[in-house]
C-alpha cells in the first residue's frame, strides 16, 4: 500500500509516537497532554526497537486491518510487563479517532555492516589491531597484490610499522580469532600543523600468499577494464563502504581545503580535496569512489561531517604509491 | 561579480589566512546558495566558535580588481571516518 493510501489517523498516530508532526503537549488540554506524554514514554522502553504501520496479526495470521505496530526485541507476556510499559490496545489521535495497535517481535535491530571473511573485496571491513575502515581496492605493484585503504585505517596514520598485521574483517567486526590477510607495506607520513600541506591519506598492505586466490577484484560501480578519471563539480558518484553499504553523492568542490584532527598526530591539513554531498558514515574510510556515468574510479574516501563527505583524488594516491588497478586475468 | 576561477584563486591565496582566523575548511561555491551573485569563498566555522573574518577578498584580474565574497557557514569540523 502506498503511503498516501494509509489512513490519516494511522499517520497521525505514528507522528504522535515519534514526536515528528503530531500535536505538541503545550497546545493540548491537560487530559490530552497527559495522554500524549504517556504515549511518547512508551517508546522509551528499550524492548521497543521500531514503530510502523502494518497489518495486524492474530496468532501469526494477518487480519487485513492496518494498525500501529510496535516492533519489540522480545514479546513478553502481559503479566511480565510493568503497567507503565504496557502498550495500550487503542490510541487516540488528534481528532479523537481511535487507532488499533499491534506488537510484533523482530529481535535485535543492528546496523547492516559490510563484513566477511572471504573473498577479499572492495567495500568490506578491514583494519589493523586498533582501527577499522573499508577495503578500497586490491591493487598491484610489480607482481605483488596490495590492499589499498587509508593510512588511518591500515597504518595508524603513519605510525604503523612495515609488517604490521592487517585483519579482515576489521577489529570491531571480528568475533573470535583475527584473520590476518596482509602486512603493512607502504605509507606516506603526514605533514602535521595548521596548514594545508597534504593531499593523500592512504596506505598499502601486501596481501599474504594464502589469500591471493581469495580476491574478488570487483569494485562497486566500476566498469572493466578498470580506469580512472578526474572528478568534476556536479559529477554523480557511487561507493560501497563498510558502514553505509551502497551509497551515492554529488561532487560539490574539487579544490576543497580542510583541517582534520588525527589521533596521536595533531592537526593535519589537506589541499585540493574533493567535497561531495554526504554519502558516508564513520567506518567508510578507505572506500573507492566511482564516477556513476563513466564507471571510472575518481577517489579514495577518508573524511566527513554533517556538511558533506571528502575524498582524495585517486590520481594523487596513484602518484604517491605508483600502483596499478588489479583485475582477474 | 567573481567567477569560479576568481574564487578558487582567492581560496588558494587566502585559505591559510582563513584557517588562522578560525575556519576549519575552505570551499568555493556558487553564490546563489548563499544569496550572493557569482562565486564565493565559503569559510566553514565550528558552531559557537568566535571568528572575525573579512567579508571579501580583492583579486586582481586582467580586467581589473574583483571582490570575492567570503561566506561563513557554521558546520561541525570534518573528522576521519
Amino acid at each position: 500500500m502506498a503511503k498516501s493510501d494509509t489512513p490519516k489517523a494511522l499517520l497521525q498516530a505514528l507522528d504522535l509516537i515519534r514526536g515528528t508532526g503530531g500535536p505538541k503537549p503545550e497546545s493540548l488540554d491537560a487530559l490530552e497532554s497527559r495522554h500524549v506524554e504517556r504515549v511518547r514514554t512508551i517508546f522509551e522502553d528499550p524492548n521497543i526497537v521500531a514503530v510502523g504501520i502494518t497489518e495486524k496479526q492474530t496468532e501469526n495470521t494477518k487480519t487485513g486491518e492496518l494498525g500501529l505496530c510496535f516492533y519489540v526485541e522480545k514479546k513478553l507476556a502481559k503479566a511480565k510487563v510493568k503497567s507503565n510499559r504496557l502498550i495500550p490496545p487503542v490510541l487516540s489521535v488528534a481528532d479523537r479517532s481511535a487507532v488499533f495497535t499491534d506488537v510484533q517481535q523482530i529481535g535485535k535491530v543492528r546496523p547492516q555492516i559490510n563484513k566477511r571473511k572471504s573473498p577479499l573485496r572492495s567495500g568490506f571491513s578491514v583494519g589493523n589491531s586498533s582501527d577499522t575502515g573499508t577495503l578500497g581496492a586490491i591493487v598491484k605493484k610489480g607482481s605483488k597484490f596490495f590492499v589499498l585503504s587509508n593510512s588511518h585505517v591500515l597504518a595508524k596514520s603513519g605510525k604503523g610499522k612495515p609488517g604490521d598485521d592487517i585483519i579482515y574483517p576489521g577489529e570491531v567486526d571480528t568475533s573470535g580469532k583475527r584473520q590476518i590477510v596482509a602486512s603493512l607495506a607502504h605509507v606516506l607520513p603526514f605533514k602535521a600543523g595548521n596548514d594545508f600541506l597534504n593531499r593523500v591519506d592512504a596506505a598499502l598492505a601486501e596481501v599474504r600468499a594464502e589469500f591471493i586466490d581469495e580476491i574478488d577484484f570487483s569494485i562497486r560501480g566500476a566498469k572493466s577494464p578498470l580506469a580512472t578519471t578526474d572528478p568534476v563539480r556536479g559529477m554523480k558518484i557511487v561507493m560501497r563502504g563498510r558502514t553505509s553499504g551502497n551509497s551515492e553523492g554529488v561532487v560539490d568542490d574539487v579544490h576543497f581545503s580542510v583541517i582534520l584532527p588525527y589521533p596521536g598526530i595533531g592537526k593535519v591539513g589537506f589541499i585540493d580535496q574533493v567535497k561531495c554531498t554526504r554519502y558516508s558514515k564513520p567506518g567508510d574510510s578507505g572506500s573507492i569512489i566511482v564516477d556513476n556515468k563513466s564507471g571510472k574510479i575518481v577517489g579514495l574516501h577518508f573524511a566527513g561531517s554533517d556538511d558533506g563527505s571528502v575524498f582524495n583524488p585517486i590520481s594523487e594516491v596513484m602518484k604517491v604509491f605508483k600502483f596499478r588497478l588489479a583485475e582477474r586475468t | 561579480m567573481a567567477s569560479e576561477d576568481d574564487a578558487n584563486k582567492v581560496r588558494q591565496e587566502h585559505g591559510r589566512d582563513l584557517l588562522k582566523m578560525g575556519a576549519h575548511a575552505v570551499g568555493v561555491e556558487e553564490g546563489k546558495n548563499h544569496g550572493q551573485q557569482g562565486w564565493v569563498v565559503v569559510a566553514h566555522v565550528a558552531p559557537g566558535a568566535k571568528v572575525d573574518l573579512p567579508s571579501s577578498f580583492s583579486h586582481s584580474t586582467k580586467g581589473g580588481k574583483v571582490e570575492v565574497p567570503v561566506v561563513v557557514v557554521r558546520s561541525k569540523p570534518y573528522s576521519l571516518e
